[in-house]
């Protein structure tokens, strides 16, 4: 069996008792790479822009002078708001969680400054889980987005640009399973009621009593 | 018309402010929500670094500046002597 690459440093707070720890996202390094690359260029720009204008053309400005004053504030505003910027996207990058136990899947996100949403979903309502590579960036650098699909139509628990997104799916997969293996036949009964009741059509012919049969069968 | 020079210091500090306030609220968010990692203190403790020495350098380079001194608006307002 392959090892997941997504390897777990620390727990969450909202940890239940006995609950475990299958995997926990966060999005692709590139994706933190492109604001850090950012960095980098903004903190070049001026150093090149004020080096050619004092070093080479010979210019100069008189200390104690408005525009002595407004050349200091200014780049120091400059630089200051280039870092804020990069910080923010970073606290942006590092909030955004998506944890997978053995019991649900949580999913954190920071939207702006003063938004955070945390939803879980019970890892026996999962019915449907599909990865997405889009494009050539995500193709080669291996990442992409794992939908889940939830009882109802339009429900949809999605992990953005997390890395190795296949793996991420079969990981939920195997996840689901495990639970359902462990699950009295009375709580899947009451699971697939819940999820009668939320969908408009029902969910097949594999119902989850029978998938549980199988599940069992099966040593993951 | 004289300008006085603390107006820029002045228009500084509220800048400053309003700059002061949103990085403590990413700061906030770090600390309180993000899991205190390796990747978190790092970054946090180094933009409060970079901050601080900003700031430094910038206080440095304006500390000798007579704030109570006016230029006239018009003329003498930029103080450059341009391309030598």
């Amino acid at each position: 069996m392959k090892r997941s690459p997504h390897k777990i440093k620390t727990m969450f707070p909202s940890q239940r008792e006995g609950e475990r720890v299958i995997m926990m996202l966060r999005r692709h390094w590139v994706i933190i790479w492109r604001y850090v690359s950012m960095l980098i260029l903004f903190n070049i720009i001026p150093v090149a822009v004020f080096g050619f204008l004092f070093l080479y053309l010979g210019w100069t400005i008189v200390p104690g002078t408005p525009l002595y004053l407004m050349f200091v504030f200014g780049t120091s505003l400059y630089y200051l708001v280039i870092w804020l910027h990069y910080f923010h996207e970073f606290v942006d990058y590092h909030l955004d969680i998506w944890i997978v136990t053995d019991q649900r899947i949580i999913n954190i996100e920071q939207i702006g400054l003063f938004n955070r949403v945390i939803s879980e979903l019970n890892i026996l309502k999962v019915q449907d889980v599909t990865s997405e590579l889009k494009g050539k960036v995500q193709t080669m650098l291996n990442y992409g987005s794992v939908y889940i699909q939830t009882a109802g139509t339009t429900q949809r628990f999605q992990f953005e640009q997390v890395k190795d997104p296949e793996e991420v799916a079969r990981i939920i997969i195997r996840a689901h399973d495990n639970a359902i293996a462990k699950t009295t036949p009375e709580e899947i009964q009451r699971v697939q009621q819940e999820k009668d009741m939320l969908n408009k059509t029902p969910i097949g012919d594999n119902t989850l009593k029978e998938y549980a049969q199988d599940a069992k069968g099966k040593k993951f | 018309m004289n300008l006085p020079l603390w107006i820029f210091l002045l228009i500084y500090l509220i800048a400053l402010a309003v700059y002061l306030f949103f990085a403590f609220f990413n700061i906030y968010h770090m600390t309180r929500f993000g899991f205190f990692d390796f990747l978190g203190k790092f970054n946090t403790i180094l933009f409060i670094s970079v901050v601080v020495t900003i700031l430094t350098i910038t206080i440095i380079l304006v500390f000798n500046t007579p704030w109570l001194d006016s230029v006239p608006i018009t003329g003498g307002l930029l103080g450059s002597n341009g391309p030598e």
